[in-house]
Formats: structure tokens, sequence, C-alpha cells
């Protein structure tokens, strides 16, 4: 029984399907990756997965519980987190106060009125910050860090969640090849103690980190297996690009 | 007997619901051009009603113009007007939707006060033809011709929108700019200009409005405050369509009409604008929406 | 934190703040002319008011054109209050109401026999009411011009509710108490220092409390929901919760400036109810800086000086020009007079010091 277990999840808008009997299930502390051309689902499906979008039908089970329907904080506080395609990042205020929000380990409006300064966060931040490699950045405004570190602020603030299961919509996009291999570095450590569900396109980045891949098409399931098999899968080969290579296609 | 008195009041009311709707309609037409298609949340709406009326006046007591021809000339005086404001103030704000809404406040400010000073604040007056002046003895009913007339323009004026908006090349340039503005711009339209054009329009519409208003009410340099708040919940219950206020027009006039005939004119009133809040809490969207991504 | 402006730096902020309310409260004891001393502290209830709305569209991102509601409503309360302590067994009834063929005290008046009750009411119902109305919008996620347009149909549906119910009301009339406010066994003289000082410590308290809630952890998230409310949530938190509290804060400094009000003026109608009243406030603000308390409540005073200075006679030409420069304002400056402060702070440290240039943050909110 995996963390994330969905099934037969669809919607539609009017005439349009965007998923079709959606089926998805991530094991826990593995690293899944989701693929498919555009158009096939996979945004739709992390919408659904964190309450962006309702779907019509279809259950997602989280930890052994529905989710589908809950609101998007109620399902953040379950410990589902997610960075964005596009990044956003608060801009104008600081990396540190960027990563501070993002440690919601309180959230009642009542008591935070009355919390000032960092406080038991701070250790938290000075952590993830290592990580992502923003520790000499925390003063800066978000909004002046480059493109690469603002997709390191975007994880560290997915981090900062400390969510069971983290959903990644294309982290390594517009990074340099050497921030997406230590991109990759983080994410074989994460799978340790994490669970992660990402949509990427970098083929190489994929190789690099997944442990399962599902190919999605038309809004379902096209193929599931690792890397390697899914390679070798005709049918893939053919949504892909006629008869093109998926690392090319991609 | 009892009864059909009350029933002949009450059809009377829904009667009179149709012309009071008619007014809410025609208050609120230009608005659902400019709030509707361009998102423009043009506080000085009422104000540029105020000064279709102020117009009209100006026409009929100082040039003599006959009050059937102020009509149009009143659309194009308040239009002119508008596009000037357009291309010296709200052109710059289209991305800061909530300063358009207090900066167009700030010009609806500023109009009162001008009128003020040039015109002062006692009530004007405008005559219309005699013709206009009298009322019809239907049976039971009675209604004054007026009102039959502001109907009949209300209708036509709403027809010819529409079909501005689907037969000319420029109605369909504001339709396209309205859904997709990439896309229109790829498409080589002229976005500045069908703003402003959009612009113009809806004051234009405005000031027609006035023109009949001044005649319905008195004229008074704040007598627009009091029709912002009614178009802008015409506007945004019917959803920013055409259509859709003019079925919300339709529903609010006749609502009102049936209340003031159970209570009275301002508790109506208080009643539609209370129904209107809850109706959008949950229908944020309104009636009927445009096919918009702007939102 | 560190930053290059000056302006930005919280502990800065807070002694400007400082210096801005010892001098608010010293005022009694360099003016003694009463009648200067009751429109100090009238403008006092208008930056309370300001304050309230900058909370709200400032800090919180929603713009309230109907902060009149809270403001109104309580003060009606407290003018009710304030009538029935003039009423005695052998006269049970204001005045007015018998003119209005009234025979007995209605019903909704009763509360108001105990001025205890009575102050109670007129702080929460008001305060109550909004934070529901508000809740009601918040949980829709409606945002933007759309708030604006919905609580100016609120407030246009209570201006005239309370006209149109003319025998509790007395209509267009309003209500004047003929006594002032009676707190137990003391008359507050509306143009006595006391009054005075029990609005400047009310400013005070507020905008100090205000100042303190934005600075916390709450301040953070208003300013994340502010900029991105989607993102927010799946950060894990309960936007409308945030929302709904903020607003209902603010409606509560409203409604005790609509208490403070009556207690000056010993007057209330529907003129507080208005529409113009209420967009007056977000003028206020606006000139003096959405973005800043204190300079909400500066925008609030400054423009409330000047219309009195002005004078009646002059009061269109001058209502002409505040519309001419508010418009200028929202055109060239967004940040009100704010910005230009901020700028001339920065501009002079500049000149004394070597510059920073490098990418520093400011602080998440406001001076």
């Amino acid at each position: 029984m995996g963390l994330l277990k969905i099934t037969g999840l669809s919607k539609k808008y009017g005439a349009v399907t965007v998923l079709d009997g959606f089926n998805l299930d991530v094991t826990e502390c593995t690293l899944r990756c989701l693929l498919g051309p555009n158009g096939a689902g996979k945004t739709t499906a992390m919408d659904m997965i964190t309450g962006r979008q309702r779907a019509d039908t279809g259950s997602i089970l989280f930890d052994g519980h529905e989710i589908r329907g809950l609101r998007e904080d109620k399902i953040a506080r379950r410990g589902i987190g997610r960075k964005f395609q596009i990044p956003s990042v608060i801009r104008d205020l600081t990396v540190q106060e960027n990563l501070f929000l993002a440690a919601a380990d309180e959230v009642n409006p009542l008591r935070n009125m009355f919390r000032f300064g960092i406080g038991r966060a701070r250790g938290r931040i000075d952590y993830v910050a290592e990580l992502v490699g923003l520790k000499t950045r925390l003063a800066a405004a978000a909004g002046f860090l480059s493109h690469g570190e603002t997709q390191w602020l975007e994880i560290g603030i997915v981090l900062m969640q400390d969510p069971k299961l983290l959903l990644m919509d294309e982290p390594a996009a517009g990074m340099t090849e050497h921030e997406a291999e230590k991109t990759v570095e983080i994410f074989n450590m994460l799978k340790k103690t994490h669970t992660l569900l990402v949509v990427e396109h970098d083929m190489a980045f994929v190789r690099g980190v997944a442990d399962a891949v599902t190919v999605m098409h038309l809004g379902s399931v096209l193929a599931e297996g690792t890397m390697a098999e899914i390679e070798k899968n005709d049918e893939v080969r053919h949504v892909y690009l006629g008869t093109g290579d998926v690392a090319d296609a991609a | 007997m009892e009864h059909m008195i009350f029933s002949a009041g009450f059809a009377d009311a829904l009667l009179l619901g149709l012309s009071v709707a008619s007014t809410w309609l025609i208050a609120a037409l230009g608005l659902t051009i400019v709030y509707g298609t361009i998102g423009v949340i043009n506080m000085a709406h009422g104000e540029f009603i105020m000064l279709g009326a102020y117009a009209t006046y100006v026409l009929e007591s100082k040039l003599h113009v006959p009050f059937l021809l102020c009509l149009p000339l009143s659309f194009l005086i308040v239009a002119v007007i508008g596009l000037l404001i357009e291309r010296l103030l709200i052109r710059y704000l289209y991305d800061r939707p909530l300063d358009t809404l207090l900066a167009t406040w700030g010009v609806s400010i500023v109009l009162i006060q001008a009128v003020r000073l040039i015109f002062g604040s006692d009530p004007l007056y405008l005559s219309v033809p005699n013709a206009l002046n009298q009322n019809w003895q239907l049976g039971f009913f009675s209604i004054s011709v007026f009102r039959v007339f502001i109907l009949a323009v209300t209708l036509a004026v709403s027809a010819a929108v529409w079909l501005f908006m689907q037969r000319t090349r420029f109605g369909m340039q504001i339709r396209a700019v309205t859904q997709n503005r990439a896309m229109a711009a790829s498409f080589g339209i002229n976005q500045k200009r069908v703003y402003a054009g959009a612009f113009a329009l809806g004051s234009g519409l405005a000031g027609l409005a006035g023109c009949m208003f001044g005649v319905l009410n008195i004229v008074l340099p704040n007598m627009g405050s009091g029709y912002v708040v009614q178009a802008f919940l015409v506007v945004v219950s019917g959803g920013g369509s055409l259509v859709g206020s003019v079925i919300s027009g339709g529903a609010v006039g006749e609502l009102q009409s049936i209340f003031s005939y159970f209570a009275d004119d301002t508790l109506a009133l208080c009643i539609i604008f209370t129904l209107i809040v809850i109706f959008l809490r949950f229908r944020p969207q309104g009636l009927i929406a445009p096919s918009a991504s702007r939102r | 934190m560190t930053s290059s402006n000056l302006y930005h730096n919280s502990k800065a902020q807070w002694a400007v703040y400082a210096v801005f309310f010892i001098i608010v409260l010293a005022v009694p004891a360099v003016i003694d002319d009463s009648y200067t001393l009751n429109l100090l502290a009238t403008f006092g209830v208008f930056a309370m008011l300001a304050l309230s709305v900058s909370l709200v569209w400032g800090a919180g991102g929603v713009l309230t054109l109907g902060q009149g509601v809270p403001f109104g409503l309580a003060a009606y309360c407290m003018a009710m209050t304030m009538q029935m302590q003039a009423q005695t067994p052998d006269s049970p009834m204001p005045p007015f109401m018998a003119n209005n063929s009234l025979t007995q005290l209605p019903l909704m008046w009763e509360p108001f026999k105990s001025t205890t009750t009575g102050l109670l009411i007129a702080l929460f119902f008001p305060t109550v009411l909004w934070t529901l109305f508000g809740g009601l919008m918040f949980a829709a996620r409606v945002h933007g011009g759309f708030v604006a347009v919905m609580t100016l149909a609120m407030l246009s549906a209570i201006g005239l509710l309370v006209l149109d119910i003319q025998p509790y009301t007395d209509g267009a009339n309003g209500i004047t108490p003929p006594n002032a406010l009676l707190i137990a066994g003391h008359s507050i003289d509306p143009y006595s220092p006391t009054a005075y000082i029990i609005v400047a410590v009310a400013l005070v308290v507020l905008a100090a409390l205000s100042k303190a809630l934005l600075a916390g952890k709450f301040g953070l998230v208003t300013h994340a929901i502010r900029t991105d409310s989607e993102r927010t949530r799946f950060l894990g938190y309960n936007v409308f919760l945030y929302q709904t509290l903020l607003f209902g804060i603010a409606g509560f400094i409203a409604s005790i400036a609509g208490c403070l009000f009556v207690m000056l003026e010993q007057y209330v109608s529907p003129a507080q109810l208005d529409v113009s009243f209420s967009v007056g406030m977000v003028i206020w603000t606006g000139v003096g800086g959405r973005a800043s308390l204190l300079w909400a409540m500066l925008g609030a005073l400054l423009i409330n000086a000047g219309q009195t200075v002005v004078g009646d006679t002059l009061l269109n030409t001058w209502l002409l020009f505040l519309g001419i420069f508010f418009i200028l304002v929202v055109r060239f400056l967004p940040k009100g007079l704010a910005g230009v402060a901020e700028w001339l702070v920065g501009f002079f440290l500049r000149r004394r010091g070597p510059a920073q240039h490098q990418a520093v943050a400011p602080a998440h909110e406001g001076g």
C-alpha cells in the first residue's frame, strides 16, 4: 500500500476531458516521475492532489485517508508540499522571511498574532538554507534572486514544510547543468526519508533520480515502470514523436 | 372587489417594474462595456450620467436644441469627455485595477465639484416635447409616456450595442481583446485603440442615460452618485456580459417594483442590495460571465 | 535585519511611532482652547478610521469602501445609549419618537436603557456584523474590486435602512443626545481635556497594537496573502481565517471610532453612513500611504486639518483640488506621501554615507 493512491480520477471541462480514469500509486520513500507530452494532464493531476482543482469522480487516498475535496490548506497540513512550475516566491519578502513563512508549524491566526521573531524555526531555516545553497542570501529580497536561485528557494520552501509527500513541478527547469546535478543529489538524499512525485521534462534529470516512472497520455496512464523499461516501450515512443526517442522528444 | 384591486395594483407594479428595469439597465449599459469588456471599475460612471444631464440642459436652454436631438448629442459629448479621461489617466492604470477604481473616484469628485462651480448647486430642469409629457390610460393602468419612451430607447440601444458588438469589426475587436489579450495582439489588433474606443462608447452610453434621467428626476451635481452603485450591482450580478446585464437589470427592476408595492421604495432598494450581496456570495462570477480569461 | 534605507529599519520605525504617540498625547499640555481640542480629538477619530482602512487595504490588500458600516452603526448605538441616559421615567421616550407617532419605546431601544449594555452593543454588534459580512465574502474567495463593490453595496443598503426606519432613528435628522456621555457618574464634556485624552489614548493603543500585529508572524502571513493568496494556501494557512480576522479587527477599530465620534460630537446622522464619507477614509489613507499605518493616520490628520483651515466658504474649491490631488497621487505616487518620505530618508542617508548597492530587502511591513 503506497503513501498516495489515486484511483479512477476523472475531470471534464465541458466537452474536454483532461483526466480520464487516472490511477497512480506512489510507494513511501521513493521518487516517482510523471512524464507525458503537454496536455497529458500532469499538472491537472498535481492540482487535484493539492486541492487546487476538484475532480469529478475518483478517489485520492493519502496515508490511507480520502483527501479528495479537502481545502488546499488542509491538504497541505496533512503533509503534502508543492513546488510550482512558475516560481511563486513572495518577491518583496527576504529569503529568510519566505522560508519562515513556509515553516507553517503554527497556522492558527490568533496564536500567530503573538509570535514575533523567528524563534524555534531558526535551526531549520539555517539547515534548509544551507542545503539549497542560499545561506549567504538570507537577507536578500526574493525578487532580486537569479532564476536558478529562485528555483532553489522554491525547493527550500517546500522543504521547510517538511511534508511527507513532495510534489515538484519541473524543479530543474531553467537550471544550469551544475545546478541540476545538485538538485539530483538533494532529491536522492530526500527520498531516503520522504516520498516525492516529480514532473520533469529533462530526461537526464529523470534518469538520475527516478525509482519509478509513470507516463501519462490524454489524461490517463499509458505506461508504468522503471526508466529503463519505459525507454524500451514502443507505445511511449509512438506517443512522444511517432518513432522518436523519449529523450529527444522531451 | 378587494381582490381585484389588489391584482390590478400588483399588475400595475409589474408594469412599472418594466419601466424601473429599463432605468437600471440603461444606467448599467455603459458600465457593462467598460467593466465587462475592458475590466475598468469606473467609479465616475455616475458622474458621466450627470454630465449627460447637464449637457442636455445646456443644449436645450442655451442652444435651443430639441430634446430628441439631445439624446445623440449628449452621447457624443460625454463620449468625447470619456475619451479624454481615458487618454489622460485611465490608460496608465490598466495593469492596476484597484488604482483605476481610486483614480476614477478622484475623477468623479473633480467632475462633481467642477459642475458645481460652473452651474451652482441648485436643481435644474429639462423639458421634453408635450407628446412625451402625458399619461396613457389603459383601463386600470396609467403610465407616463416618458417612461414608455425610456423603455423603448433602452431596448433599442441595447439591441444596437449588441449588434455593434457582434457585427462590426470594432465590436469583434473588443470581444477578441476581452477574451485573450495576447492572442488579439498577435492578430494585429491595436489594443490601445480598442480600450480607448470601448471606454468612450461606455461613457457615451452613460451620457445618453443622463439625458433621460435628467428628465425623470431633477438635475443636480451629485445626481450620479446613486447610480454608480446600482449600475455596478447590475453589471456584476449579470456577470459582465451584455445579455447578463439585460437579465439582471430586468430582474432587479421587477423585484424592486414588487418590493415597493409591499413595502416602500427605500426599503425595497435596501432589500435588493442585500439580496444581490447574498447572490454574489454564491455566484461571484455573476449570471452569465463572458468566456474571458481576464479573471 | 539589514537594509540600505533606515526607513525600513524596524527599530527606527518604532522610534518614529513613539515620537508621534508622544506628540498626540502631549497636545492638551500645549493647547487649552476647548474648541480646538475637540476638533483635534475628532481628527484623532478620523485617524483611527484611516488606521483601520490601512490595515485592511494596505496590509491585507483588500480595498474596503464600506468602513463606514461599523463606524456608523457603532455611532448610532452610542447615540442611542447617550439619548437614553437623558430619558427619565416621566419621559421614557426620546422626543422625536412622539413626532413619528410612536406611543412607547420600541423594542430595539430597550437594551440601551443600560449604559453598560449600550456600550457593549455599540462596540461588538457592528464588529460581529462586519466580521460575518467579511467572512461571507472571503469564503467565496472574492477579491480586488469585487470586495470594494460588495462593501459599497452593503454600506448603501444599511444607509438606506437607517433613513427608512424614521420612527426608530429619526431618519435624515439623525440623533442628537441632549447631554454629554455619562460614565460611572462622571460626565465627559466633549470639549474637555479628558475627552481628548480618551481619544488620544485609544488612538495610541490601537495604533501600537496594529503595528505589533503586522510585525509578527500574523503580519508576515498577511503580507503573503496580499501578494499571492493561492501560494499561501498551499503552505497550509487558512487564508479565509486570516482575511476575516483582519477585516474584523479593522471593523472593531472603526466601531471604537464610531463610539468616540458621538462622544465628541453628541450627534449622529446618515451622513456617517454616506458613501462619500467612507470613500473619504480611503482617500485619507491613500494620500498618506496605504502601506504605512502611521502615514495613513497622518493623511487623515493633514487632509482634515486642511479642510478646516480652508473653511466652509471655499469647501467646493477645496474638494475640487483634493480630487485632482488624489488623482495625481494614484497616478504618480501609489505609495502616497509615505513614498516621498521613504525616498527622502534614503536620499539623505545615501548622501551622508557610502551607498550599499547590494540588493537588500525592505522589511516586510512599511513604515
